[in-house]
């Protein structure tokens, strides 16, 4: 009779390592015995076999091998390609200080802060038009002020979706449509591969079983401008399902404008989309620079004399060329005396609140606790972005901003991305922009012709060093003698970077107060 | 002729061409059959496989020599498969408005596909499909790719223990699938 139970049986199965004779003798008793085992074992041995992958491994030709490695060579960025080893691992020490370490380290920092940076251009809009700066798109365009964006979804370009006064008055179209949604803007590069006027681009997209075009696709100008237009139904409820669909370009973007209507509006949103279309602009980033951080997928904008310094959980956005969030910060005095310092909290879990609302009152009510500080803007919505909270406060010498933006991916339930920055108080004014257009910048993905940067992992990064000073000649040394350069590596020993304590004290945030 | 490229890194002697040359010989394969399992569409599987080791290349300068090179690519591969199957989430999204190319159902595998498989294959592989992901991802790394509780465990950036759990879990949930026969074919 078998000695050991079914619990024991099924461990022996699953693991990896072979069973010595005594304990398979009495595997095999068991299975004997015991039917429902025997099947648990059948399925081990099943995949084990690795017939039930359906999708059989690609065996490369030494041909087929090298047309691959031709492939990627000339993709491949020409940078120090070798391997970095050893350093202190911020990350790590970023995890058991945690938030609070970094609110306290953003206290004492509020006292030496100074930057510079680029401030995007604006354009007016037109009567009943609201001016969208196509920040996240690439693209800038006016819309009627009757309609609010709704969401950003980022794909290989950004769609902008739109609610219309349709919301009010009549049930949304779903499935066919998102719930919110009754117009859209899509976005999208130019393939260099794929070149495509804009009625070409509208005849590829609108090739939809559920759509039935009743007009075009046709090529027409707007205001100048190549575009296209159609007219089609769609499957949601009568009177309500036509569409009016409209592509044109910006220099490097194809966009298409969508908007849900009766036939009797069908004129109205022609004419609506034609002033989009007409007020189209290309969104010039000069100045900024677009970062790719580790740690989580969003790409992230910063003024370009800015770096990135990423632990996975949090970014920090700075004008040092170091991070300051560290002891390690120390031996190397900043080489820019009062840095901006801007840091992302990209992994919250649920520590501040499950909106960028109460993110942001969290934020502030923790800061509070630190510092004296005065209100200049309570947390407020942005009028225009969704999901986008802002606040500023002041202390003697600094402005401290607050932000939060809820998750850029609305397939997953995540908690916002909360923003904490401080500049010298007379930047008050232009860094109110700069800080909203990085958090923005969460919500874009592509930007024609601007190269990506990997944020700097904390392992990575390594001080720089502090030039020698000058040396006077020795008395009858010939001045001009040709000097030899200096080999760092003799010179500078390494840094022992101190270690921290692994005290780390459980946060804990105070219960947020109602504001008046 | 083999190179130790953990070797040559060390010393800061491997050249592009031997990097790329040694990452495609040794994970081009083991990363388009990852792509191909996770995202079931051979051409996706292609992009990704090799966008995958220009991102390793790219970023070997972060790899330590001598840790686990296997490990490390595969956590890449992971990433650009998740990636690519959350932008095919936002691009069905979009179809909705406006078709750009066939919707792809990730679940069936094509009728080809299917032929030379048994039914007691296609059940096995349709239960997989019926996994959460974090439990369908240890089975596929543990079986489909041969790897071991630990090395799952660099990949996935958890505890051995943890994913040793996982595996655990998905096989009672495998069996339950299979004996109770509840999976739809």
């Amino acid at each position: 009779m078998s000695t050991i139970n079914h619990k024991q049986v099924r461990a022996w199965l699953e693991s990896e390592h072979t069973l010595d004779s005594k304990s398979e003798a009495a595997l095999q008793d068991h299975l004997q015995n015991c039917a429902d085992c025997r099947a648990y074992a059948e399925m081990i041995a099943q995949f084990k076999e690795g017939s039930w992958n359906p999708f059989p491994r690609q065996r490369l030709t030494q041909a087929e091998s090298q047309k691959i490695v031709n492939q990627i060579r000339p993709q491949l960025r020409r940078k120090n390609m070798t391997p970095k080893t050893g350093f202190f691992n911020l990350s790590s020490a970023l995890g058991l200080i945690g938030l609070v370490a970094i609110v306290g380290l953003f206290a004492l920092m509020i006292a030496q802060l100074n930057q510079t940076a680029v401030a995007p251009t604006s354009t007016t809009a037109a009567e009943n038009y609201v001016q969208y700066d196509g920040w996240e798109t690439g693209a800038a365009f006016q819309f009627p002020d009757t309609w609010r964006i709704t969401d950003f979804e980022i794909d290989n370009g950004v769609i902008v979706m739109f609610a219309t006064p349709l919301n009010e008055t009549t049930a949304p179209c779903t499935p066919f449509l998102a719930s919110e949604t009754n117009a859209a803007a899509w976005v999208l590069p130019f393939d260099p591969a794929i070149p495509l006027t804009p009625v070409e681009f509208l005849a590829r997209y609108i090739e939809v079983d559920e759509l039935s075009v009743q007009e075009g696709p046709e090529a027409i100008m707007v205001d100048g401008r190549s575009a296209a237009y159609t007219l089609a139904e769609i499957p949601c409820n009568a009177p309500f399902n036509q569409m009016t669909v409209m592509t044109s370009e910006t220099e490097t973007q194809h966009v298409l404008f969508g908007l849900r209507h009766a036939p009797d509006a069908a004129e109205a949103a022609r004419t609506e989309l034609e002033n989009m279309i007409g007020s189209l602009a290309e969104v010039d980033y000069t100045g900024w620079q677009l970062w790719q951080p580790e740690g989580f997928l969003f790409t992230v904008k910063t003024p370009q004399d800015w770096n990135v310094f990423d632990t996975l959980k949090a970014l920090q956005l700075t004008t040092s060329s170091q991070p300051m969030w560290s002891s390690y910060a120390e031996p190397n005095p900043q080489p820019q005396p009062n840095p901006v310092n801007m840091n992302l909290f990209h992994n919250l879990n649920r520590q501040s609140g499950g909106t960028p609302q109460d993110v942001v009152e969290q934020q502030i009510a923790q800061m509070e606790g630190e510092l004296t500080m005065q209100q200049v803007k309570p947390p407020t919505a942005h009028p225009l972005i969704p999901g986008l909270v802002t606040a500023v406060y002041t202390t003697e010498d600094t402005a401290v901003f607050f932000g939060a933006l809820a998750y850029p991916r609305n397939t997953v339930s995540r908690d916002p991305i909360s923003a904490m920055a401080t500049v010298p108080l007379d930047q008050l004014d232009s860094f109110d922009d700069i800080f909203e257009r990085v958090l923005r910048s969460l919500n874009g993905y592509y930007v024609v012709d601007v190269p990506i940067r990997d944020t700097i992992r904390g392992s990575e990064y390594m001080p720089t060093a502090t030039p020698l000073p000058p040396t006077l000649p020795a008395p009858g040394e010939d001045t001009l003698a040709t000097p030899t350069p200096i080999d760092f590596s003799t010179v500078l020993t390494p840094t022992t970077p101190t270690p921290f304590p692994n005290t780390a004290t459980p946060i804990s945030f105070p219960t947020p107060t109602a504001r008046p | 002729m083999t190179i130790n490229l953990d070797y040559l890194l060390e010393r800061k002697q491997a050249t592009e061409d031997q990097i790329v040359t040694y990452l495609v010989a040794h994970f081009y394969e083991p990363m388009h059959h990852l792509a191909l399992t996770i995202l079931q569409e051979p051409l996706a599987a292609d992009d990704v496989a090799q966008e995958t080791l220009l991102k390793a290349a790219n970023r070997i300068h972060q790899y330590e020599p001598h840790s686990n090179l296997k490990a490390w690519v595969y956590r890449i591969g992971l990433n650009e498969a998740r990636s690519y199957l959350r932008k095919q989430k936002a691009r069905q999204r979009m179809q909705r408005w406006f078709k750009r190319e066939t919707v792809v159902d990730t679940a069936v595998p094509s009728p080809e596909t299917q032929a030379i498989q048994n039914e007691r294959d296609q059940k096995l592989w349709q239960a997989v499909n019926q996994l959460p992901e974090k439990h369908r991802l240890p089975i596929l790394l543990r079986y489909s790719h041969n790897l071991s509780a630990p090395e799952i465990a660099e990949i996935l950036q958890l505890p051995p223990g943890t994913v040793r759990s996982r595996l655990h879990y998905a096989h009672r949930q495998l069996h339950h699938l299979l004996t109770q026969d509840t999976v739809t074919l």
